[in-house]
């Protein structure tokens, strides 16, 4: 999809006034965070697989161009192939390359954020190839032609009566049928989507870990999409950006227990499948070729510097879910493809921050992503520093940084900061000194608009702290 | 597109080859040659018994056989309740072949079709620690059964039960020939959450999933003590 990041602002304010959507936010927010909360009180061991999985991912990084050659060698000796591509347009041409010189006409398609950032489907339909998502959240949204909300959930934000609705727009339904319960809703797409799967020339899924020891393409789905994807038809493509290597078979099993417990709250997702290779000479089922499509778009870049430690992110979406932020706008005004406090990081990051400046200041920095990422990484940190480097940019807007900078010169004078807020203090004590609250603030309104500002004691800390120096409490 | 590739693992060795690059090769060298397992969750109890309370908790439905005439009422009794005109799409595997199957049982030994109900196939192993089976995909257990039919049913040898996926590949690194295509940990029927964050089992693959534990003399104990059926 084309990047709307710029316009978050108004974004939020009319996602603020969706009343559908914020019924939609409201189911979703407890139960994501109930779940995680469970699985991890339910696994002593979790703090000490965060560490592991913290130090795999460093070591993978540190030796990532030593173990991505190893993995394409390891490909290449089971039979497969992998592609290189330095760009989403480089990545778009070796997907149409393999579509055209196998003459696939009908691909399914398993959920791939690397899949959404090269906006792959609309390249190949332009093509003339049929696509389909097959991921439930995924197939919805398509339909509706939206980008996701949400990187393990895209179809989140919209609510039952929404989904009934596309289906009869779409899907040749009986008026009768109902379409009232989850059962019925979840069942008319697997009849669908099961012709999709058996008429598949290609299959396109993406990747949650890539194995540099055998190879191997890790796959974690609930649905068995996923799988039917890569199983069904005569090619299997993979869809992966650099940073998904990990060095052994026994590296991604600390990170898939970190994985399902901080996404949905499972020990185990239903499937979690190893592929490596197409079929062997004697199976009677699988694709004749696997390829394997790697992604840069500006990740080697940031291996050097603060914002390596982005790129041991796993796509858990548990710092989406324990977002204040995203809690209350959703996924869809962060205007492109990754919400939250992780896209907030990602998506100036590959787009540039004169496009998404605005990410990084939308944020309380309170600090709960930090604290649930399970590969520690130091979210509201990397959001300050992109917020200095807009600043020092100047893609900031010019308000912002005029109030930053008469910020700063205030608190760079005690003397002055001091005054300031003891002629503040004083004047608000005075304003709100009716009801102990004000309604309205000068310059504030804002703020005010859903909810009182108590109003302040009257003396500033520091002239109380000074007085009960001098006369004891 | 050499161009991407040599640019790309350029573009890292600029950042990265700060130290000294025969180190960096004898440290990749040495943790592959390690592959150190990680922290092991403790399990509750001894692996099959641990295997069978979680692969329950997945929705899965769990059943002794002690006999191969146990197995083959089994089957009988799920095909009587599934569908008593299609046939049980059988994996082509020796050990299933060889069983006595009646003459009345509608049985084919193949690989999975569009229209197959009712599949069975044999596990390599549980995993304990999930409650997982481990299909690998081959010449007797092709993938497609597993996640084309309606119900799968499958046959897991009670003493095949190993506690984590470590085991695992241990296992799989000393086989001949390096893994298979496909290695699947299968953890009950499948299932979505994205109507609503309300969970419906049988999304795109199986809406049932029967697990088969078939005794051995080793864990007899176990097997029977964690059947409900």
């Amino acid at each position: 999809m084309m990047p709307r990041v710029r316009s978050f602002k108004a974004s939020a304010a009319r996602a603020l006034a969706d009343t559908q959507l914020q019924t939609a936010l409201a189911r979703a927010r407890g139960g994501f965070v109930d779940k995680r909360a469970k699985a991890v009180a339910a696994l002593p061991e979790f703090e000490a697989l965060r560490r592991r999985g913290r130090e795999i991912k460093d070591h993978s990084l540190a030796h990532l161009d030593l173990y991505l050659e190893r993995f394409e060698q390891a490909v290449t000796a089971s039979g497969g192939e992998v592609h290189w591509a330095a760009t989403p347009a480089e990545a778009r041409d070796i997907v149409l390359g393999i579509c055209r010189e196998t003459g696939a006409r009908r691909v399914t398609k398993g959920k791939s954020m690397v899949g959404e950032e090269i906006a792959i489907n609309p390249a190949l339909e332009a093509a003339g190839v049929e696509v389909v998502e097959t991921d439930l959240g995924e197939y919805i949204i398509q339909l509706g032609q939206e980008p996701p909300s949400h990187i393990i959930a895209p179809a989140v934000h919209k609510t039952r009566g929404q989904i009934a609705e596309l289906f009869r727009d779409h899907h040749p339904l009986d008026p009768q049928r109902s379409l009232e319960s989850v059962a019925s809703i979840v069942d008319e797409a697997r009849a669908v989507l099961r012709e999709r799967f058996l008429a598949a020339d290609l299959g396109i899924t993406g990747a949650n870990f890539l194995i540099a020891e055998t190879g191997s393409v890790v796959l974690v789905t609930n649905e068995g999409n996923g799988d039917l994807t890569a199983c069904l038809p005569r090619t299997h493509l993979v869809l992966a950006s650099i940073e998904k290597i990990v060095p052994t078979l026994e590296d991604a099993s600390v990170l898939l227990r970190l994985l399902g417990r901080s996404a949905t709250g499972q020990a185990a997702t239903a499937y979690t499948s190893w592929y490596t290779g197409p079929k062997r000479p004697d199976d009677p089922d699988g694709p004749e070729y696997f390829h394997v499509v790697l992604l840069d778009n500006g990740r080697t870049n940031l291996l050097d510097g603060p914002f390596r430690d982005m790129l041991r992110c796993i796509r858990c979406g548990a710092c989406i879910n324990h977002c204040p932020v995203y809690g209350a706008v959703g996924g869809h005004a962060y205007g492109w493809i990754y919400p939250g406090p992780m896209g907030a990081v990602l998506t100036p990051l590959l787009l540039g921050l004169d496009e998404a400046a605005v990410l990084p200041e939308a944020s309380t920095l309170c600090g709960r992503c930090e604290e649930v990422c399970p590969m520690g990484i130091p979210l509201p940190d990397l959001l300050r520093e992109l917020r200095f480097r807009g600043f020092t940019a100047r893609v900031t807007p010019r308000r912002s940084r005029l109030l930053v900078r008469a910020w700063a010169s205030l608190v760079r004078r005690p003397w002055l900061y001091r005054l300031v807020t003891a002629i503040a203090a004083r004047l608000l004590h005075l304003l709100g000194r009716s009801r102990g609250s004000l309604r309205r603030l000068p310059l504030g309104a804002g703020w005010t608009a859903a909810r009182d500002l108590p109003a302040p004691a009257g003396r500033t800390f520091f002239a109380e702290q000074a007085r009960r120096e001098k006369t004891g409490p | 597109m050499s161009g991407a590739r040599d640019n790309c693992l350029r573009r890292l060795r600029a950042s990265l080859a700060t130290a000294d690059v025969r180190q960096r090769t004898t440290d990749v060298e040495s943790w592959l040659r390690q592959a150190r397992p990680g922290p092991l969750p403790a399990l509750a109890a001894h692996p099959t018994e641990t295997f069978c309370a979680r692969a329950e908790a997945s929705a899965a439905q769990l059943r002794r056989v002690a006999t191969a005439v146990d197995l083959i009422a089994a089957l009988q009794e799920i095909l009587g309740a599934t569908d008593k005109q299609r046939s049980l799409v059988v994996a082509p595997d020796e050990r299933l072949r060889a069983l006595p199957w009646p003459a009345d049982l509608p049985v084919e030994h193949r690989h999975a079709g569009r229209d197959d109900r009712l599949c069975l196939s044999v596990a390599e192993a549980g995993i304990a620690e999930t409650g997982s089976l481990v299909l690998l995909s081959g010449t007797q257990t092709p993938s497609g059964l597993n996640f084309l039919p309606d119900h799968f049913v499958c046959l897991l040898a009670a003493d095949r039960v190993l506690a984590y996926p470590e085991d695992l590949w241990a296992e799989l690194r000393a086989r001949p020939g390096g893994l298979p295509r496909a290695v699947h940990l299968i953890t009950g029927p499948s299932r979505t959450a994205d109507v609503e964050q309300t969970m419906q089992l049988g999304a795109h693959g199986p809406r049932h999933l029967t697990i088969l534990m078939s005794e051995a003399p080793a864990s007899h104990q176990q097997a029977v003590r964690c059947t409900r059926g």
